[in-house]
């Protein structure tokens, strides 16, 4: 098998979602607000991008514009916490049923072809002179880049900062002067417009949009996510979204090695949410699960897992 | 705001609070601060005391703006702050907590902590660099005051940093903010003797330098007695015992003790008689 065309098409597929697995981290790890709205934000910006496109606007307008919406559908998410006191995770699971809606609203039709509309990829493969695989490798490669860049940049500032002490302990931060229902708002906003803004990408990239696209999106970058928080376990800022983009590409290389093993498809959501479990397991456990009874490290094993029980604690969403 | 200077004005200012709570189960409320009267003068460190669930926390949260009296009111340096937020207070008030994990943030480095202390003194939340080598000096001045050598780990993550060593890094930066008055919430209780002696010197030294009015909540007698111009005491909502310095002046901690239970009928807990 050819590792190189493998790693190619990882980087292909994969980095077109760069965006996205940096406003899941943004959301869940900087902001601490696990906002399921992302996978709606997803669709509806997907679909913005692609009626957009029909309209006849430009591949770079239609984006933007479908990164509006999705920060539309944060701030909506974020004003159901704020000013409703609805829990973030409820809020985004209503938000992320009512997008399907409106993404069919937006589209008028539960799937659009774009094969006539020139994209972002036409213009970067004509410009260039490159093929589908590296026009793609280009372009996701460089919003992943200047999305990475602009979110280290952000959070080194005063402003950033505040998103960060909003997102690791409220009465602390406002105790520091920070107004954090703002802060909040604002997270989500920038968040769901990095998950809107590879819907958008994902829509050009492959020539058209179906209401479909959003469901379990998230997974893609949970999984990512997991993968990148394992490779720097550091709570600083830049190994960790070095690590998001890496968690990125190197989830896309297991996906597309396991399909070339001859994983049917439609197995693909169960094999990420499994690659998930297992880097969760050894995440929580190094590797203290598989060791054999009766060792000092299946103790170790036992003890944590009782710590684990006896801290364990409910959230009550309602 | 009144044409006064801040320098004649009281600190504090507290007239008449009520807060009341629900009780799970009981129709009746339970008053935990019962119409307190309280002036804080310029400069002047107040020790308060008390036993558990007499409203000192619930007192010093008002004060700080995490929870809103029923009734009265609060002015901090002549500024009525009785319904305004707490994020709004930050050039007025600053806290420092028991538990240093809610004073300083663990996943940022010193450095970033003082830099967010600084944005927040004049909100100046805006798009430049926050560790300037400008809030990177300030950190070392401020934390050199402590000679605990945190002023050459100011890049180091503060979650690298013992108790203590936070505890210390919080006052700096509650001081390094210049507040109207400063609010410690039992911040050395969580620290070994050693170490709870030494940031609560350093605590008492720094304050006097920058004449900042302090209110501190403790329940170490000696602390209350020794680190105080005055001394307070809180029971059942009320404050119940007020000394001024010639008062104050060679009480000890047995004849403190035995003031309080004359006065109440209940004895104080104080972690200094166990030490």
């Amino acid at each position: 098998m050819d590792i190189t065309s493998i790693l190619l098409i990882g980087a292909q597929v994969g980095l077109i979602y760069g965006p996205l697995a940096l406003g899941i981290y943004f959301a869940l790890n900087v902001m601490s607000l696990p906002d399921l709205t992302l996978e709606g934000s997803f669709g509806v910006g997907g679909a913005t991008t692609a009626v957009l496109l029909l309209k006849g606007c430009d591949p770079a307008t239609a984006l933007a514009g479908g990164m509006a919406s999705g920060m539309v559908m944060g701030f909506l998410t974020a004003c159901l916490h704020v000013y409703l006191h609805m829990n973030v995770l409820l809020a985004g699971i209503l938000m992320t049923t009512a997008a399907w809606s409106i993404s069919l609203a937006i589209m008028g039709a539960g799937n659009i072809s774009l094969l006539s509309q020139a994209t972002l990829f036409d213009w970067v493969g004509k410009g260039f002179g490159l093929n589908a695989q590296w026009s793609q490798i280009l372009v996701g490669s460089g919003f992943s880049l200047v999305v990475a860049l602009g979110l280290i940049w952000l959070l080194q500032t005063n402003y950033g900062m505040s998103l960060r002490a909003a997102g690791l302990n409220i009465q602390t931060a406002r105790g520091l002067g920070i107004r954090t229902e703002t802060r909040q708002i604002v997270g989500l906003v920038i968040a769901n417009g990095l998950a809107a803004m590879t819907g958008g990408l994902v829509v050009q990239s492959q020539g058209f949009m179906d209401v479909s696209i959003q469901t379990g999106v998230i997974v893609i970058g949970l999984a990512a996510l997991m993968i990148g928080m394992s490779i720097f376990k550091t709570p600083r800022i830049v190994p960790s979204i070095i690590g998001v983009i890496l968690g990125i590409f190197i989830y896309r290389v297991v996906v597309t090695l396991a399909l070339k093993l001859g994983l049917p498809p439609y197995f693909i959501k169960l094999a990420t949410a499994v690659v998930v479990f297992a880097i969760v397991a050894i995440r929580s456990h190094g590797f203290g699960f598989i060791a054999i009874p009766g060792t000092e490290r299946a103790r170790k094993a036992a003890r944590e897992h009782l710590d684990y029980l006896e801290n364990d604690r409910v959230v009550n969403i309602t | 705001m009144s044409s006064t200077s801040p320098e004649t004005r009281p600190a504090l200012e507290v007239v008449n609070v009520l807060k009341q709570f629900k009780q799970a189960g009981r129709s009746e409320l339970f008053t935990a601060v019962n119409r307190v009267n309280l002036t804080i003068a310029p400069g002047q460190i107040v020790a308060m005391v008390g036993s558990n669930g007499s409203g000192k926390s619930t007192l010093l949260s008002m004060i700080a703006g995490s929870q809103r009296p029923d009734q009265g009111e609060i002015r901090v340096a002549g500024v009525a702050v009785t319904d305004m937020p707490s994020w709004q207070r930050t050039g007025l008030v600053a806290l420092v907590r028991q538990n240093p994990e809610h004073n300083v943030f663990s996943a940022l480095t010193i450095a970033e902590n003082f830099a967010l202390a600084d944005a927040g003194k004049s909100k100046r939340f805006n798009l430049k660099g926050a560790v300037t080598p400008r809030i990177k000096d300030m950190a070392r001045a401020a934390l050199a005051q402590f000679s605990m050598g945190l002023e050459d780990r100011i890049d180091n993550l503060a979650g690298n940093l013992s108790g203590g060593q936070r505890q210390a890094v919080s006052v700096a930066m509650a001081t390094c903010r210049d507040p109207g008055l400063l609010l410690l919430d039992e911040h050395v209780s969580a620290l070994d003797p050693t170490r709870a002696r030494v940031v609560m010197e350093k605590t008492e030294e720094i304050v006097r330098a920058r004449r900042v009015a302090t209110l501190m909540v403790t329940h170490d007698m000696s602390h209350a007695i020794k680190h105080s111009d005055r001394l307070i005491l809180m029971h059942r909502g009320q404050i119940t015992m007020d000394l001024g310095a010639e008062e104050k002046a060679g009480l000890t901690v047995p004849t403190l003790l035995r003031r309080f239970e004359e006065l109440t009928g209940e004895s104080l807990p104080d972690s200094a008689v166990l030490a």
